[in-house]
């Protein structure tokens, strides 16, 4: 029996294996100790090793490089305009009269088409509507198996938790899925606590002191459980804080974030 | 995702966005915040007046990032002159001894980061931004079907250099 590569389990560890070889190597890995063993090593190591680049982390300057990100695009801005203004020539005119010309005969088209009855509306319901027949089965056989085969894989619940490193915590949500919704509220454990759950709970977590990395967490939900006892504890989307503890309450800047105060929703899309 | 293009980019909330990702990647790669700022700001000002999907630009950042930080270092040698005049060190006032701990064992991910080789450096710091494996390869100009293997053996190596360093004190 041959055993896993290395850069199988790996893969593995990192959850990229394709679909059509997970089965054989789940199987493998059920009856195989050495590769279960080789497994647990490199999941160990990786983790230590995301650990160890956690430590790593310092502050980011957004605003300030923002601002000369800012500077710069204003700067770029007037050698892109003569581009834009040399247009307007003879060549710029004709083109501007033809936009015109388009722009009316359409509006004026529409607004014949939207008269019941008139010759214009069944001219494109004649042509338009089936057209739209036609196209409909060829898509049909494509978009049918493609469910099917892939039905919605039920995960089972995954959560992590890291004690503040100096009193701070920060739980910070990369490539999530826009329909991923978090639920924040402080706990008296010490610690600070994420759970993911549905199509979340494929996401990856990356440790490192007093920080949780949520990696392309999935539409599910992520709840996170932030310690009272914390000086200072955030939820980052991307770079930007969502939620902020503030003394004893949660503070949030999530734009339409539900829920209570004290238990605040927020979808990351919103 | 947005698309780039559309109603024309939205190039602030991309910059909010795909900025403290790049910034961290390039600092963790030269060791350098004020290199970092550099390459991440010219990385954006190099995306002005292109279109493409957020995820496409994301790639093409990094991309474009690693090139220039590639391209300092060819040269004018800057990667080895950062990283032997500015060694990590700990805070001058002696703290906990906690502290001290974690200020030794920064010190050493810095170092362990300086002498294991570029590729993998680049690779770890990628799958540390979450990028999938294909977007690894595109940058890191590897096999796809690679990838997995030079993650586990740059592990290794990372943890072996880091550990040598941290047992040196």
């Amino acid at each position: 029996m041959s055993h896993l590569e290395e850069g199988v389990l790996q893969k593995v560890v990192d959850g990229e294996l394709a679909a059509d070889g997970r089965a054989e190597a789940v199987l493998h890995l059920s009856t195989c100790r050495l590769c279960q063993e080789e497994l647990a090593a490199l999941r160990a190591e990786t983790a230590r090793a995301s650990a160890l680049l956690g430590m790593l982390e310092q502050d980011v300057p957004v605003e300030a490089a923002h601002a000369a990100f800012v500077r710069h695009r204003r700067q770029a801005a007037p050698a892109a305009r003569p581009r834009v203004l040399g247009g307007w020539g003879a060549h710029g005119t004709r083109q501007a009269l033809l936009r015109a010309a388009v722009l009316l005969l359409t509006v004026t088209g529409v607004a014949v088409a939207a008269v019941p009855g008139s010759p214009v509306r069944e001219w494109i319901t004649d042509m338009v509507v089936p057209q739209r027949e036609a196209i409909r089965p060829e898509l049909a056989p494509e978009a049918a198996p493609a469910v099917a085969e892939a039905p919605a894989e039920e995960r089972a619940p995954t959560g992590v938790y890291v004690s503040p490193d100096e009193g701070r915590i920060r739980i910070v949500l990369t490539a999530p899925s826009p329909e991923l919704r978090v639920r924040t509220r402080l706990t008296t454990e010490t610690r600070a606590e994420v759970y993911a759950t549905g199509e979340a709970a494929g996401a990856r977590f990356r440790t490192g002191p007093g920080r949780v990395e949520v990696i392309a967490a999935g539409p599910g939900e992520l709840e996170v459980a932030l310690p009272i006892s914390a000086t200072a504890a955030y939820v980052e989307v991307s770079g930007r804080v969502y939620v902020a503890k503030e003394g004893q309450r949660l503070r949030v800047f999530a734009p339409h974030a539900t829920g209570t105060p004290a238990e605040p929703v927020f979808r990351v899309g919103d | 995702l947005k698309a780039l293009g559309s109603d024309g980019p939205d190039y602030d909330a991309l910059f909010r966005t795909l900025y403290p990702p790049l910034f961290r990647y390039v600092q963790r790669m030269t060791n350098d915040a004020d290199a970092a700022e550099d390459i991440a700001q010219e990385s954006f000002v190099r995306l002005l007046g292109r279109s493409m999907p957020e995820d496409e630009a994301r790639v093409w950042l990094f991309t474009v990032a690693t090139n220039l930080f590639r391209d300092r270092t060819r040269t004018n040698k800057r990667r080895e002159r950062i990283l032997t005049a500015m060694p990590w060190k700990p805070r001058a006032l002696p703290g906990p001894d906690e502290e001290l701990e974690r200020n030794r064992r920064v010190a050493s991910v810095r170092r362990a980061m300086t002498q294991i080789p570029e590729r993998d450096r680049q690779m770890l710091l990628m799958r540390e931004e979450g990028f999938k494996y294909e977007e690894i390869a595109r940058v890191a100009q590897v096999a796809p079907g690679s990838v997995g293997t030079l993650l586990a053996r740059a592990t290794k190596r990372f943890l072996a250099v880091y550990d040598t360093h941290l047992e040196e004190g």
